[in-house]
């Protein structure tokens, strides 16, 4: 019926993406044939909205609904063709449509509420076309994402394996065996590092000269010790007082002051002038005089006044102690910079080659992960691209640093005084402490001997008191007693002592004066120092400059070889160590993802929520965790359009989606289907009846009326220059807002829509139609191009009039409309 | 067709970028038990500083809807309480009862039908067995008896049923009739035919009573789906291309159970009823401790100790009333668009 040939040439094969062609869909009810749709074509391209608009009933939906084969029974595809992408849809099977249904046409209903299952959350019912359209898709993404998690438990393991090596290495010094052991078990022996690293004479013979020296002290200390306590000296022993001589744990001192101020405290309240009298009065069984009274009195007074001093005396000691304490942390303090930048220091006067050499060789042997491997890499870029004179202002900065931490001295000097003054005061402390005790010896007596029960018991409570208090303190005190690592050996500071850290301190001295010299010879020659000052040839340099050399050379040799094989390997360890943090967060990143596994309704539920945003709801993850009647319309019909857009369908079959919403949202989501449209390039097929609608967002029209598509063009030319009778009576049914245009009256087709069970002959329109004529009645008028481009079934617009009976162009009378209507 | 699906997959996500993982059922069920969400769940008006706004919604929310927070009705809660307890009775007699099997069975003791005393708080029946106690272990026959036939017939119910109304036509002919035969057989009395000529085999009771359940649910069933299938959320996933199979179970049947967990709910008590019926007809086993049996066999002596019958009595009505409660609180909890 409609010109074939026509509509194919006015579009490119290969744009079309869908092409209905004489669609007769036909319910086959008890009253009779509905014919709903009758000989229906229309072509929709690619990227191109399609309006279909019609009053109720004139066969729109059912036209969508035959795209899709979701007639029922009792209605039926009779006749047609349905081509989409160049394949027929109306004789495949209900397995193959299914395939297509969801994927590549899908449809968004009129009501939102009611096409969402009530009892199905939002999110579920959008992953649901993802399982099952992309199920394939789905499992290579859920692939992906569980040999991931089998890759990180892998790394799990390795990083837990290095954390625990690093929680060791917190606690005490580090044995590069140990570490090779532990953690890189495939490692190559040591020897061939320690060969590279020792490979000069100088080293043993430093190393020798050492061991002399840490013998020597050794020795100085036993020496020490047998004086004080005519005991020898266990090797254990002296080792562990070597290490742990510097500690003085405060939490102690803390604890005795504590048992202290408390038994002041009971000794006060026991002071308690009206008990004693009245027990004095008991005793006697008499009253006192006032003068005795006031004697006892007095007395109290006093003792209570002395225990207050002695109290005041005990705080103003704890604070000097405290002060003390501060002092000492920060020595240490300034002493681990100290070191620190020796470390650095030396690691300068090794020259970076070494150590790149070394760290390549972990890195093959370790088989480290990528961002590791990444930070290696970065740190030797760095260190080749260093100049030689960055790296000597480096050096000299750090040497400078250094010196100016030297004020350790002045520091260690104040400490000294400070422990001179403290030693007086421990001495005063003791006298006071037994002070109490006394007080407290004649204190009991008395209480003992004037009330007898009761004293005894409150004086049994108080010593079971004082003994779990001190039972308590001296635990822990024993607990710390190998911290302190003095009190049990005996061993005490003593004016030797004081002597030896004066001769320490002359040590420091002159240490500072040899690096400021050392930084005299660097002034006076880069190049030779940073080569290696070992190996410059003295011979070419006047006397006072080799003897300079010479000087270095020494110092440069010492640092080295103060350093142990150990500590040089454990500073190419340093930047593993450095990055303990970075791997803590990632194994509890990585735990966290090992944990979980991962399903394929996870992956789809991801998907799903991109789906969601697109749609333009941000918060994706809350809605999708929501049932469908917690949302409001317009959410919904979002919800709706992303289900129909999950698979990036092909077309969008929209049936009166903004009919039940509110016009505000109405507009949003128009302004969505179009936006989406612009990004995902995907075709439209919009149906309403609201021609506002059609205007804001369509690119052709389609005109229908009972069964037939009465017009059909471009949506512009459509609306300047409307054809069919139908269409200017649909146009100027719309209601009119502006005031200039108020006057107009809304113009009403007459009649009603037909019926379609016995459909009229010739045009369907001609009843309502005012340009009804004779021809009308008699012959179904055909969908014809006009010269602006559209098409209209239509008899006044036919030009070859003579063709057909004379006469049947004359306009019909009311009569006949009445009749038929 | 396949590599522009994959750009703009890409582009989606590139301009999507983030992702959502939303907890699997694990998670949030640890996520309900932080003590965070049951502040929510048991406080009127709990409030956490650290949430949001946002979040604070969200949760509120979230507790409105879990299940807990729905069974809150008294009635639910007493409903629920008496199925523990009879349940636990099915599990544990021996500990609950504290007297061993073979005393409530099969051995004969002293003082027959003595009334209540502080020994037997409810009395004796026949042969000196504690009516306490029987009640107790009957309580594991009847209800696992009940239950396993409860069961076969709901399962095979719903099936039918759901297949016979979504697909219609021939098919729904074929099962309802079918319905209809198996429903006109006349139930006790094929249960006496079977246990005659069986013998008392508790598999055969069983099936028999399961099979002769299975019409009234496919019938309830097929009523409840047949106004499901004309909604337009199975219209919606047809066209996003599911199966027949999936729109039946996963969209109908969900939308329909709450019908069927009514019925469930009552029918566990006709289904003791009728065992105890089979009983009462002295179809059983003399060594069985059944609450229908039970009823059966003191009702002789019902005036002169009426403790011995009517506790056992009291017993299905108290247990059929619990499953009613609790199946009325579980049809409004598990619907989510009631507002509890």
């Amino acid at each position: 019926m409609a010109s074939e040939s026509e509509l194919k040439d006015m579009s490119k094969e290969n744009d079309l993406l869908l092409s209905v062609q004489d669609l007769h869909t036909y319910f086959y009810t008890e009253e009779g044939t509905v014919k709903a749709v009758d000989g229906v074509s229309f072509d929709i391209k690619r990227d191109e909205i399609l309006g279909l608009v019609g009053e109720t009933g004139c066969g729109k939906s059912v036209s969508a609904l035959s795209i899709l084969k979701l007639i029922r029974y009792p209605g039926k595809i009779l006749s047609g063709k349905i081509m989409f992408e160049g394949r027929d849809l109306v004789p495949l099977t209900e397995e193959q449509i299914r395939r297509i249904r969801g994927n590549d046409i899908t449809m968004i209903f009129q009501d939102p509420l009611n096409s969402l299952n009530p009892v199905l959350k939002v999110g579920y019912q959008i992953s649901e076309v993802y399982l099952l359209h992309q199920r394939d898709v789905l499992q290579r993404k859920l692939d992906y994402a569980r040999t991931h998690n089998t890759e990180n438990r892998i790394k799990l393991q390795k990083y837990t394996t290095l954390n625990d090596y690093y929680k060791k290495y917190e606690k005490k010094p580090i044995d590069v065996d140990e570490i090779f052991s532990v953690v890189f078990k495939n490692a190559k022996p040591i020897s061939e590092l320690q060969e590279s690293l020792a490979d000069n004479e100088t080293y043993l013979a430093v190393q020798n000269a050492r061991k002399e020296f840490e013998t020597e002290i050794k020795e100085k200390i036993r020496d020490l010790h047998e004086q004080v306590n005519q005991i020898p000296l266990q090797d254990a022993e002296l080792n562990f007082i070597i290490s742990k001589i510097r500690i003085a744990p405060q939490k102690i001192r803390k604890l005795d002051m504590k048992i202290l101020s408390r038994e002041i405290k009971i000794l006060i309240k026991e002071l308690d002038p009206k008990a004693i009298i009245r027990i004095k009065e008991e005793q006697e069984e008499g009253e006192l005089s006032d003068l005795e009274r006031e004697q006892i009195i007095e007395e109290l007074t006093r003792s209570r006044e002395q225990l207050h001093e002695l109290e005041s005396s005990l705080k103003a000691f704890w604070n000097e102690m405290s002060q003390y304490d501060k002092l000492v942390k920060e020595a240490d303090k300034e002493e681990e910079r100290r070191t620190k930048l020796e470390h650095e220091l030396d690691l300068f006067i090794h020259q970076s080659k070494l150590r790149t050499d070394l760290i390549l060789r972990y890195m093959q042997v370790l088989d480290l992960d990528e961002p590791m491997i990444n930070r290696f890499e970065k740190e030797f870029e760095e260190l080749h691209h260093t100049t030689e004179e960055e790296l000597f202002t480096r050096k000299k900065e750090v040497l400078l640093n250094e010196i100016s931490n030297l004020n350790v001295i002045e520091k260690v000097t104040a400490l000294l005084n400070e422990y001179q003054e403290i030693t007086k005061l421990e001495s005063s402390r003791q006298a006071i402490q037994e002070e109490i005790e006394e007080i407290r010896v004649e204190e009991s007596q008395k209480v003992l001997e004037k009330k007898k029960g009761r004293a005894k018991i409150k004086y049994r409570k108080l010593r079971k008191e004082h003994e779990e208090v001190s039972r308590d303190f001296y635990d822990k005190y024993y607990e710390h007693e190998d911290v302190i690592g003095l009190k049990r050996i005996g061993f005490k500071v003593d004016e030797d002592d004081f002597q030896e850290l004066e001769y320490v301190l002359e040590e420091l001295k002159r240490q500072q004066t040899q690096l400021y010299r050392e930084i005299d010879a660097l002034k006076w020659d880069i190049k030779t120092e940073f080569e290696d000052v070992r190996k410059v040839d003295t011979s070419n340099f006047p006397p006072k400059v080799t003897e300079k050399i010479n000087q270095l050379q020494q110092k440069v040799d010492s640092v080295r070889v103060n350093k142990q094989r150990k500590e040089v390997l454990y500073e190419q360890l340093k930047p593993l160590i450095q990055y303990r943090e970075d791997i803590k967060s990632e194994i509890e990143e990585l735990k966290v993802l090992v944990r979980k596994r991962i399903k394929l309704m996870d992956i789809a539920l991801e998907e799903s929520s991109k789906i969601v945003k697109a749609v333009g709801i941000a918060d994706s993850r809350r809605i999708l965790d929501r049932y469908p009647h917690e949302l409001s319309g317009g959410m919904r019909q979002r919800i709706m359009i992303s289900m129909g857009l999950a698979c990036q369908s092909k077309l969008l079959i929209c049936d009166e989606p903004t009919t039940a919403l509110d016009v505000t949202i109405q507009a949003q989501i128009l302004e969505l289907i179009r936006g989406l449209k612009k990004r995902l390039h995907n075709s439209v097929l919009f149906i309403t009846h609201n021609l506002g609608v059609i205007y804001e967002l369509c690119d052709k029209v389609a005109v229908m009326y009972a069964g037939n598509i009465v017009e059909y063009g471009e949506k512009q030319s459509l609306f300047d220059n409307p054809m069919h009778p139908y269409t200017h009576g649909l146009l100027g049914a719309i209601p009119r807002v502006k005031p200039r245009d108020r006057h107009q009256k809304l113009a009403i087709i007459p009649g009603m829509v037909p019926n379609l069970i016995f459909p009229l002959p010739g045009c369907r329109f001609h009843p309502r139609c005012e340009h009804a004529m004779e021809i009308c009645r008699k012959i179904r008028p055909e969908l014809i191009k006009q010269p602006n481009g559209n098409s209209v079934a239509c008899w006044l617009f036919e030009k070859d009039q003579d063709k057909y009976e004379p006469g049947s162009f004359k306009k019909l009378g009311d009569e006949f409309k009445e009749e038929i209507v | 067709m396949v590599e522009q699906k994959l750009i703009r997959e890409d582009e989606l996500s590139l301009v999507y970028g983030e992702t959502y993982r939303p907890g699997s059922f694990k998670e949030q069920l640890k996520e309900m038990f932080t003590p965070k969400y049951l502040a929510f769940l048991l406080k009127p008006g709990a409030e956490d500083e650290e949430l949001n706004r946002r979040d604070f919604e969200m949760n509120k929310f979230k507790t409105k809807r879990s299940l807990i927070r729905r069974l809150n009705s008294p009635l639910t809660i007493l409903g629920g309480l008496i199925v523990f307890i009879i349940c636990s009775w099915a599990v544990f007699p021996h500990w609950l009862s504290f007297i061993p099997f073979k005393d409530v069975a099969i051995s004969i003791l002293p003082g027959t039908n003595r009334p209540p005393s502080f020994e037997h708080p409810l009395g004796t029946a026949a042969f000196g067995r504690d009516v306490l106690g029987r009640l107790i272990w009957g309580a594991r026959r009847s209800i696992t008896l009940s239950l396993a036939s409860i069961v076969v017939s709901l399962v095979g119910g719903v099936i039918f049923g759901t297949i016979a109304a979504y697909k219609g036509g021939w098919i729904d002919n074929l099962i309802m009739r079918i319905a209809d035969i198996v429903s006109s057989i006349p139930g006790l009395i094929l249960l006496v035919i079977i246990v005659s000529v069986m013998g008392y085999d508790l598999q055969n009771i069983l099936l028999a009573l399961g099979l002769l359940g299975i019409p009234g649910y496919a019938r309830l069933m097929r009523s409840a789906a047949i106004s499901q299938r004309a909604m337009t959320y199975v219209e919606s996933a047809k066209v996003s291309g599911a199966s027949e199979w999936r729109i039946m179970f996963r969209h109908i049947l969900p939308n329909s159970m709450s019908l069927i967990l009514v019925a469930l709910s009552f029918d566990i008590g006709t289904a003791i009823l009728g065992l105890a019926s089979l009983a009462f007809l002295g179809f059983s086993q003399t060594d069985a401790v059944e609450w229908g049996f039970d009823v059966n066999a003191n009702k002789s002596a019902l005036i002169n100790a009426p403790w011995a019958a009517i506790w056992p009595g009291i017993g299905i009505v108290i247990t059929v009333m619990g499953f009613m409660l609790l199946g009325d609180g579980l049809r409004d909890a598990l619907d989510p668009r009631s507002k509890v």
